[in-house]
């Protein structure tokens, strides 16, 4: 039988909060750039993205491998949601 | 005898406090365990996860020591009889464990804050609280930025709100600084204060005294 070979792929993991938890940070940064010239700024969202490279069989396994991840550890589902992304 | 453990991480900065607060405890022993091993199932009364910062709270603060192996048997332990207080980070890996429900978040003012805080009982949560202590009032050091505690609600056939603030210093959700959670034979109780850093003579306080004296007292009941 013929061994499979794994391709690398690069897979980004955008970590951000659910709607209605408030993330006082984002707050603040809003009411900073108000304070500035940005007045016409009305909302702020701190996203965290994480850049994996992994091996897997194929694209598909490659997502399946980040949602698990993402899933387990990287985010915490009470208060955050994520989307996997291949990065090119 | 009873035994008595805490459990210490990669960055975990009050695992000395929590033992000597332990040891002073008449009739006590008290075990330092390191994260690596898992816990023996019916060996301790009382199982202590400290505050800190484990594992430089990457991630997330408790995020990464809910995987180590002693996290994943706690779980049996507390079935097994284990009673478990987590304070402040030990709290949070409580929380990422899923053990107890809930988040912390920054806290509403983004600061650190390190200050003695009064605390009041809430209710029954044995070994900590009987109910001739409800209304009590604790002082207790607080030290924390991620200690703004919300959940959505609190199923109270399960969790007890056993410890609340007087001046909610971090926006918690109904000024909570402490949950309890009956499970199998034992129980878990998360709180942010730090009763162990007013444990001693030679603190500033010592209002921490009363919560180990009294929790030996009853477990030995």
């Amino acid at each position: 039988m013929e061994g499979k070979t794994l391709k690398t792929f690069k897979l980004s993991i955008r970590i951000r909060f659910k709607e209605g938890i408030l993330d006082p940070e984002a707050e603040a940064i809003l009411s900073a750039l108000n304070r500035l010239e940005f007045s016409n700024i009305k909302s702020v969202a701190c996203d965290r993205v994480f850049r994996l490279e992994l091996e897997a069989d194929d694209a598909n396994q490659a997502i399946a491998l980040g949602r698990k991840a993402a899933h387990d550890l990287l985010a915490n589902l009470v208060m955050e949601d994520f989307e996997v992304e291949l990065a090119s | 005898m009873q035994s008595w453990a805490v459990l210490q991480f990669p960055g975990s900065n009050s695992d000395h406090d929590a033992f000597r607060a332990a040891s002073r405890v008449p009739n006590v022993r008290v075990d330092m365990l390191w994260h690596d091993q898992p816990i023996e199932k019916s060996k301790y009364d009382v199982i202590m996860i400290p505050g800190g910062f484990s594992f430089g709270d990457y991630l997330r603060a408790g995020a990464i020591a809910k995987l180590s192996p002693a996290m994943g048997s706690l779980l049996e332990a507390v079935e097994a009889g284990a009673h478990v207080i987590g304070i402040c980070n030990g709290f949070q890996i409580l929380l990422e464990s899923r053990l107890l429900p809930g988040i912390l978040q920054v806290n509403k003012g983004l600061k650190f804050i390190s200050r003695m805080e009064e605390c009041e009982v809430k209710t029954e949560a044995f070994p900590w609280f009987a109910k001739e202590d409800i209304g009590r009032k604790f002082r207790f050091p607080i030290a924390h930025r991620f200690g703004n505690y919300q959940v959505k609600d609190l199923d109270r056939s399960e969790m007890q709100p056993a410890l609340v603030y007087q001046n909610n210093p971090n926006g918690s959700f109904q000024s909570l600084a402490g949950i309890y959670r009956k499970l199998g034979k034992g129980s878990l109780f998360g709180l942010m204060p730090h009763p162990e850093r007013v444990s001693h003579s030679d603190q500033p306080a010592h209002d921490g005294i009363d919560l180990w004296l009294q929790a030996s007292k009853r477990l030995a009941a």
